[in-house]
């Protein structure tokens, strides 16, 4: 990435990682582009699929985009293949890639980057986090400003775990954990 | 003939666009869109669905009765008019002041 | 009954202050409407007809006195003096202001209470039978499970974006009076052929447009698993649910359309990887849950009888009272006592803060402080020594709560209708009232009928599962009522079906009397009941009484 970054750019930042707005080094798959040469480069679930072998002859980072309606058991253990996968939100309503970011970490062993991408409100921020997303790429002024501030109001106390590591043994009665 | 109504965002209290621009809860002072009107009726509801202080934003049908009485066409929006059929309850008023305005 | 230790209330106080920050940021503009609505959705704020309208959640129906005079405060106080209590055995403000919620929701919080979850595509509040813990036919109380289940659903980070809305009840007793055929998942607490207890699980269960009975997904769950088997349940119907069409978008539809079997194997498989991870739930928390719910210290009673007849020339609405609102209790000399909020010509669910108040005195003085919301939209006094009934009586008929009518045609359950609520297509509580007092002196002639009145077909009056339904419609401008015959919410699960033409709203009693009418002539005896006759005898008859 040879492009310099000023402070006017930091507006248009849209990937938020590690606690702020940083520079997105991955882009999409294009429509109709060559499977060779790739670097940094988010590739929609199909086309792995259907291009396995071509895919993972690519020297440069190869990425996997997600959409809700993406099988992602038939991604399985192929998942830690990847270096980065983003699973798309098009609605803030449509709740499915929660589902798939848990069979990920969970039961599919992905310890990569995992982004949300899409309509991420404010109020979701915390969730995805829980759920195993560890880098948004936010579009909505409001949840830019609140992650900006670190002002997401979240509520820190679960009362349920969602992963093992969430509930270390001892801490809290069974299902709860305070954060 | 349409009103337009909306609820008040901090009372949640039923208003309608009054002919003098501002929102207030009685339909009978409720501005009056003709058939012929769509255009303005059209450039006022988006001036009101712009204003934050308002939600539930509609256009209704309403008729004039001979005596100039204001009538809201569907049962939905006579209730919204006069308040609950049932028990006696008052309308929800605003807060403060007696309108809204734009 | 469950006590919230500092993490519930830290929990219940962040998710206040969230919400109190969020209302500030719209009252000033920074948040739109788009953008603050399912904010105040999922903190059970309505905006309806004339105002808004704020659901708070009673979990599976329990309440202590405090609880109840609290909810009789925020009446008095942000509201215009009552409260209605509804088939979720939540209760809702008709009137609150935006700039008062934070306030009500700080209040609740005070007392354990809150609105989290009353809204939304999320796992609504868990309902249960009103007489859990207390009912004489109870296998095992489903209340500590219901707590369990409240605990791992509240702000669930995976499940809070579903498809559509989610409930779930549960019941402990054979006889199901929490209706959990007709949610997304419903809970039979059975025994096993090895003697240990567990759960039967239902899913896809409804009423709505498209109202269907639940099916069978698994016989058997023991208590340690039930929790990941419902994760399971959600996963599927989270990643699988349809989601193009907010009417098919209920577990039901997904059912109905994969059918039972294939859910069935996707469950299974899900479950089969979570079974033993972190949700299995540990005899010991199992164990902790359910001392919150231990019974509490009854007394030996000398009185293990109560003699109607006595009371039936002398004092016959007390007779009525004795004879239809109390319910067979699990400890001798105790019985479990309905308030109803059905009077004639009332409201129904309806109750004002005074009687708020005086119920909360009287579970303080007579019912180890504890009540009930039904979800047939009453109050219960669950544990009430045979020999206090009749000071409970007196106090309810000076609170004008005395009506003896728990179970007849009287105790109907109708939504707030068209007088309030900004879906409904026709209005409930007129018809309601106007059914009550046509019958107010015939009702015991009918016995058992449960009449269910819903102003739209979203059916929040349960009208397919009453014995007689009323489901209002709007046609050309007006209001139309279609009537429905022989629905079931118990273990018999039924959906009534629809007789014929709707009728005026001011025909509805004149034709529920003849419906009536012709069930006495036709009954085999007054011990045969409208259901059992309608089973017997088939539409026919009750069409040519109605129709001719």
């Amino acid at each position: 990435m040879d492009k310099m970054h000023t402070s006017s750019d930091a507006e248009v930042l849209t990937l938020f990682k590690d606690g702020a707005f940083v520079a997105d080094t991955w882009r999409d798959l294009n429509e109709d582009e060559a499977l060779t040469g790739l670097d940094h480069v988010h590739v929609p679930l199909n086309v792995y699929l259907e291009n396995k072998a071509e895919l993972d002859a690519n020297k440069g980072a190869i990425g996997l985009a997600l959409v809700p309606g993406d099988d992602v058991d038939a991604l399985g253990e192929d998942a830690t293949k990847f270096a980065s996968i983003v699973v798309e939100f098009p609605a803030f309503t449509d709740g499915r890639g929660y589902s798939y970011a848990r069979l990920l970490r969970e039961r599919y062993n992905y310890e990569g980057e995992l982004r949300a991408r899409g309509d991420i409100l404010t109020d979701q921020v915390a969730y995805f986090f829980r759920c195993g997303f560890d880098a948004l790429t936010v579009v909505n002024e409001a949840t830019k400003k609140a992650l900006q501030e670190n002002d997401t109001g979240a509520v820190s106390i679960y009362m349920q775990p969602v992963a093992p590591s969430e509930v270390p043994v001892g801490t809290r009665p069974f299902l709860r954990r305070a954060n | 003939m349409n009103a337009i109504t909306a609820n008040e965002l901090i009372s949640g209290a039923v208003v309608y666009l009054y002919e003098n621009g501002d929102f207030g809860v009685d339909l009978q002072l409720a501005k009056l869109f003709g058939a012929d009107e769509q255009d303005v009726q059209e450039a006022m509801l988006e001036k009101t669905l712009a204003n934050p202080r308002l939600v539930s934003v509609e256009a209704i049908s309403v008729e004039v009765s001979e005596t100039g009485t204001v009538w809201a066409n569907r049962l939905r929006e006579q209730i919204r008019a006069n308040g609950p059929t049932v028990g006696g309850f008052e309308r929800q008023t605003l807060e403060g002041a007696d309108h809204v305005s734009l | 009954m469950y006590r919230y230790d500092e993490f519930d209330a830290a929990f219940v106080r962040q998710r206040t202050e969230q919400f109190s920050h969020q209302v500030k940021r719209r009252l000033s503009g920074e948040l739109t409407e788009d953008q603050f609505r399912p904010l105040r959705l999922m903190n059970g704020l309505y905006l309806q007809l004339h105002a808004y309208m704020l659901r708070v959640a009673v979990p599976y129906g329990t309440l202590n006195s405090k609880q109840m005079r609290k909810l009789a405060h925020i009446a008095r106080t942000y509201d215009r003096g009552y409260g209605h209590f509804t088939t979720r055995q939540n209760i809702q403000y008709n009137w609150p202001k935006l700039k008062d919620v934070p306030a009500i929701l700080e209040e609740l919080a005070s007392v354990e209470m809150h609105a989290i979850q009353t809204s939304g595509n999320c796992i609504r509040n868990v309902t249960t039978d009103q007489f859990a813990g207390a009912a004489a036919d109870e296998i095992i109380d489903p209340r500590p499970v219901a707590e369990i289940i409240r605990q791992w659903s509240s702000l669930h980070p995976e499940f809070s974006y579903l498809p559509r809305k989610f409930k779930i009840a549960i019941t402990g007793a054979p006889q199901d009076r929490a209706a959990v055929k007709f949610h997304d998942i419903g809970l039979m607490a059975t025994q096993n052929d090895a003697g240990d207890i567990g759960w039967r699980v239902f899913v896809g269960g409804g009423l709505g447009r498209t109202p269907m009975v639940a099916k069978e997904i698994s016989d058997f769950v023991a208590h340690e698993y039930l929790l990941p088997y419902l994760e399971a349940i959600l996963r599927v119907y989270n990643m699988y649910g349809r989601r193009d069409n907010k009417y098919k978008a209920r577990i039901k539809i997904l059912v109905h359309e994969t059918g039972i079997e294939t859910i069935r194997e996707q469950v299974e498989a899900e479950f089969a990887e979570i079974k033993d991870g972190v949700l299995k739930l540990p005899q010991g928390e199992l164990t902790r849950i359910t001392e919150y719910f231990a019974a509490p210290s009854f007394e030996e009673q000398e009185q293990t009888k109560i003699d109607i007849a006595q009371f039936q020339v002398t004092d016959s609405a007390y007779a009525r009272f004795l004879q239809n609102n109390l319910h067979p209790h699990s400890e001798e000399g105790y019985v479990s006592l309905t308030i109803s909020l059905k009077p004639i010509g009332g409201a129904p669910g309806d109750a004002t803060d005074k009687q708020m108040d005086a119920v909360a005195d009287l579970a303080e003085q007579y019912s180890f402080d504890e009540l009930r919301v039904s979800h047939e939209q009453n109050l219960v006094l669950p544990h009430v020594a045979m020999k206090d009934v009749r000071a409970i009586y007196d106090v309810l008929v000076a609170e004008g709560l005395e009506t003896g009518n728990a179970g007849l045609i009287s105790d109907m359950i109708a939504c707030p209708g068209l007088d309030y609520c900004a879906l409904a297509n026709a209005r409930s509580i007129p018809v309601a009232q106007a059914i009550s007092e046509k019958f107010a002196n015939r009702e015991d002639e009918f016995g058992e009928l449960k009449l269910k009145i819903s102003g739209c077909i979203n059916a929040c009056g349960h009208h397919h599962v009453g014995h007689i339904g009323i489901l209002g419609v709007e046609k050309k401008g007006t209001e139309l009522y279609q009537i429905t015959l022989g629905g079931d919410a118990t273990e018999d699960a039924t959906i009534g079906k629809i007789l014929g033409r709707g009728v005026t709203p001011e025909e509805v009693p004149g034709a529920l009397e003849k419906l009536l009418d012709r069930y006495i002539a036709e009954r085999q005896s007054p011990k045969e009941s409208f259901l059992e006759a309608y089973r017997r005898l088939g539409d026919a008859p009750f069409k040519e009484a109605l129709y001719g």
